[in-house]
């Protein structure tokens, strides 16, 4: 939610804090600040804080608490505040029945008219509003929206010239429907609840108000309403009928139905302003008295607690007299030694406290709450770590999770590279109900299908990995159906391709499969029986069930846990651009060997990294060397006196795709300077 | 610079190789290893993790739903009538796991089913599911590793020392973490943990205090017993640890990827 410095001060006599140390006060005691810009923080207030933090005051509440400034207006702390009464001058008053006290907890309603008389210029009011990326509609509209979001209670006013009959909230009935403000109709379920007139919806409660009582430049007079409704009710309605705005956010939170009547005071004193701000310095506006239905009065919660409790969780002493002023800031009524005998059971001995919670920290209900309370606004950074005493050591490993991680280590001694594939795909047995992308319509029914794609993507890039052979394996879970149910079994895949074709071994990646199978199962001391095997060619890819099998055996020794794993490894980015290959063959006399050492039994190697010296000063003439990623001697045989070294190149750049044109004058330089030894290309 | 023609090793893709550095520090403290399923219910994903029906906490992760069998077989039927049976049911509806926060309960309750009452120490690594867009920082699919401890007297002190024990071995002795309130149904207090991060801080895990109606959902008494929990998310560990900015590569199965590790 976005909050104003300039609208938070208005709270507060002395100068607040400037909104960056405000966002450092927040972060490390109330909330996350997620942005700041110009005098507006962007503060998330979660679902606990947003009883009271989706608005100006709770923030401001937030503020006082932190830096002991105090309010300058009363927050409805433990009582009802006294927003000025404007004074009634009319006797109309709106008849309003609730047909259901669970859901419509509270209701006022007020008219006011000469509505038409006020100007539409609402300078201060619309600027706040702009300011926290709100838009500025009508002096009406934007003063309901600003109690909104100053005091976190959503109100509404409706053309009262347009109302026909008595109000009623109640249940909507099947198929009924409604225009709202957006201009579209909605059909609603008995689920639902609306504000009505004899002559049907003018409101989906809690939701958003109906078209036919808008309010319009040519409306006259207004029913004022604040009201109260229940959470789940009023979140069941929005999400069905996709209409989440920031009322029913205010209301699916939960706030206390003590602040509708403290809505409607506020709204009705902000309209009176308004008119009074005219010429003739006098009220225009003539309001009728305030109806108040409220059925089940609010309670306050009482929470008992021993203050050494809070410490104790907390894990570090907090004094008791900051635990007391603590509780004084957050408005909370401290009464000591008054807690009953059954409530003392739940703690061990000495003090216990009543503490009597303001209406509107609904999100204050038991003594883990006043823990977390004393600790954030004292600051966690007191708590000091230590270790738990270990007191306990069963050290069971699940059967299926010691054999997997087992089977890890044996593939990859065996030269497989394990990865992770996605568990989500296209199709499957068991769907999504509501996918957000075609390919996370299901759950995966095999580990093969991906295993496969993921095999061949790294042939291709098998010259950049230096890689002759691909050899790749997953454990993961496939979902199947089972009768009106499911089943969930965890999966070994294994995959491998020789990439360079050898003679005698046209089905390499079968054989890959079964050696690493049979170290498996020497190292197991079982079979792991194969469920399918693919193998086209020089490629294979095999399933393995692991639970089945490992639930038949599972056997195993704790003491040969062993899970401590060294690792010092340090990741580089890889390039996502495509590489160019280039092989150079170079036929050198063997003569040459012996410019410096002059022996016959010079051998190949020396020779093989003279010339790779040369051609690394014709990639350096043409300041390639940053983009060769690889190189190899791939092939060496001798012919009379002369000696041909074949390598391979490898280019790539990180940032961007290379031409095959840059790459041929890297060439060049190369041949250059192989023709300057008078060395022969082949 | 020449390669040569050795015999080439595998390697462990580094999320398991995070999850056993991890297990490794846990299990010297006296943690168990715990797993769960990736097709979680309702009941086990939320409401017994204190997140109520119809309630605002439930927006705080993007479920993946799933369509029950029934859902199947009115393919076509009119949406009402899919919605009934959905809510008449409520707490069997399936999903695909938000959270390994899920297996505590599991945990907790198989140990009172088999008689045995806690002390418990549990660290649960698995894979979850979030419905959000990808992009380089959010993934549908990511590990967590869960971390549970319940005795008779648990504060936000051993969970400090426990998390610290396991950053130092991660990131090296001079690690410091810190704490700042948040809100997580299950626990209270509920903090965030950050992680000294070069010069600035990086927020790395979710923890906090056993929420008293977690235990009650898994048969233990509150008033006996107290606990911490925790929750790494893995892939932003190996982000973090490696300097790799995009998650999408841990599921690439991309080898230039995995083998580095």
């Amino acid at each position: 939610m976005k909050v104003s410095h300039t609208w938070l001060q208005t709270y507060f006599d002395k100068p607040i804090p400037a909104p960056e140390t405000l966002a450092k006060l927040f972060t490390f005691h109330s909330f996350e600040v997620e942005g700041l810009e110009n005098d507006v923080l962007d503060v998330k207030i979660l679902p606990d804080r947003a009883h009271y933090c989706l608005s100006h005051r709770g923030v401001a509440e937030e503020i006082s608490v932190l830096t002991k400034l105090p309010l300058r207006k009363d927050a409805i702390k433990n009582k009802n505040s006294a927003s000025a009464n404007v004074p009634v001058s009319i006797d109309r008053r709106p008849i309003v029945t609730i047909e259901d006290s669970h859901f419509c907890r509270r209701f006022t309603g007020r008219f006011v008219e000469n509505i038409d008389t006020i100007s539409p210029c609402q300078s201060t009011i619309a600027a706040l509003l702009i300011a926290i990326g709100q838009r500025s509609i009508s002096p009406i509209v934007d003063i309901t929206n600003f109690v909104m979001f100053d005091i976190g209670q959503p109100t509404h006013a409706f053309d009262a010239d347009k109302i026909v009959g008595d109000i009623v909230i109640r249940a909507a009935k099947a198929g009924e429907k409604i225009t709202l403000l957006d201009g579209k109709e909605y059909t609603l379920t008995v689920d639902d609840h609306v504000i009505a007139d004899s002559a049907g919806a003018l409101d989906i409660a809690g939701v958003k108000g109906g078209k036919r009582a808008e309010v319009t430049i040519a409306t006259r007079s207004v029913l004022l309403t604040s009201a109260n409704f229940n959470p789940s009710a009023v979140r069941r309605t929005s999400t069905r009928l996709n209409l989440r705005n920031e009322a029913s956010k205010r209301f699916e939170n939960e706030i206390t139905p003590e602040l509708a009547l403290e809505g409607m005071r506020q709204l009705s004193s902000l309209l009176e302003q308004v008119s009074t701000d005219a010429v003739s310095s006098s009220t225009i506006l003539r309001f009728g008295p305030i109806v108040d239905e409220y059925p089940i009065k609010a309670v306050q919660t009482i929470i008992t607690i021993n203050p050494s409790y809070i410490s104790e969780r907390l894990g570090v002493l907090v004094p008791e007299k900051t635990i007391e002023d603590i509780l004084k800031r957050l408005g909370i009524d401290l009464k000591k030694n008054s807690g009953q005998k059954e409530t003392a059971m739940l703690i061990k001995s000495g003090e216990l406290w009543s503490l009597t919670i303001p209406f509107y920290r609904l999100d204050l209900a038991i003594p883990e709450d006043i823990v977390e309370e004393i600790g954030r606004i004292y600051g966690y950074e007191h708590v000091i770590g230590k270790l738990p005493d270990v007191s306990v050591s069963r050290k069971t490993v699940p059967t299926v999770f010691y054999y997997t991680e087992k089977i890890k280590n044996v593939l990859t001694g065996a030269g497989f590279s394990e990865v992770y594939l996605y568990t989500l795909a296209p199709k499957g047995d068991i769907e999504v109900a509501h996918p957000l992308a075609s390919d996370k319509a299901a759950v995966r029914t095999n580990l093969a299908t991906g295993l496969s794609t993921c095999l061949e993507m790294n042939v291709k890039n098998a010259e950049i990995l230096g890689l002759e052979a691909v050899k790749i394996f997953e454990i993961g879970k496939v979902f199947t159906k089972s009768g009106s149910s499911h089943k969930e079994t965890i999966i070994l895949a294994l995959a491998a391709a020789q990439v360079k074709k050898i003679k005698g071994m046209a089905d390499a990646g079968k054989l890959f499969i079964d050696e690493a199978l049979k170290k498996v199962a020497s190292v197991l001391g079982f079979e792991l029986s194969v469920k399918s095997l693919l193998s086209s060619g020089s490629r294979a890819v095999c399933e393995i069930e692991l639970d089945r099998k490992i639930d038949d055996v599972a056997e195993f020794s704790h003491a040969d846990l062993n899970f401590l794993y060294e690792s010092a490894i340090s990741y580089k980015p890889f390039s996502l651009y495509p590489f160019i290959v280039r092989d150079i063959a170079i036929f050198v006399p063997e003569a040459s060997v012996g410019v410096t050492t002059v022996t016959a039994t010079a051998n190949a190697t020396v020779a093989a990294s003279d010339v790779w010296a040369e051609i690394e000063k014709g990639i350096i003439d043409a300041d390639a060397l940053a983009i060769l990623v690889r190189h190899s001697l791939f092939d060496t045989f001798k012919k009379d006196d002369k000696v041909s070294y074949a390598f391979r190149l490898i280019f790539q750049s990180m940032n961007r795709t290379l031409t095959d044109a840059e790459v041929n004058v890297v060439m060049k330089k190369i041949y250059a300077r192989m023709a300057a030894r008078g060395w022969h290309v082949r | 610079m020449l390669d040569s023609p050795d015999i080439r090793k595998g390697h462990l893709h580094p999320i398991t190789q995070t999850i056993r550095e991890i297990c490794a520090v846990l299990a010297s403290l006296g943690f168990e290893i715990a797993q769960g399923p990736e097709i979680e219910t309702e009941f086990y994903n939320f409401d017994a993790l204190n997140i109520p029906k119809d309630h605002p906490s439930r927006d705080m992760q993007d479920t993946f739903w799933l369509k029950s069998q029934k859902e199947d077989q009115k393919k076509g039927n009119t949406m009402s009538a899919v919605m009934t049976s959905a809510s008449t049911n409520a707490s069997a509806r399936r999903l695909l796991t938000t959270q390994t926060s899920a297996i505590q309960i599991r945990f907790m309750e198989e140990k009172i089913k088999a008689g045995l009452l806690p002390p418990f120490r549990v660290m649960a690594p698995g894979k979850v599911f979030r419905n959000e867009a990808t992009d380089a920082t959010h993934e549908a699919q990511f590990f967590q590793l869960e971390g549970l401890l319940v005795d008779r007297h648990v504060s936000l002190a051993d969970l400090k020392g426990t998390l610290e024990k396991v950053f130092k071995s991660l990131f090296g002795h001079d690690s410091e973490i810190r704490f700042r309130p948040s809100y997580f149904p299950f626990v209270e207090p509920a903090l965030e943990v950050d992680v000294k991060w070069g010069a600035g801080w990086l927020e790395v895990l979710g923890a906090g205090l056993v929420h008293p109606n977690v235990f009650r959902a898994a048969g233990i008494d509150p008033a006996q017993w107290q606990g911490f929990a925790f929750a790494f998310g893995i892939d932003r560990l190996i982000m973090l640890k490696y300097g790799i900015d995009d998650i999408r590569l841990l599921y690439s199965g991309d080898l230039r990827f995995v083998n580095q590790f």
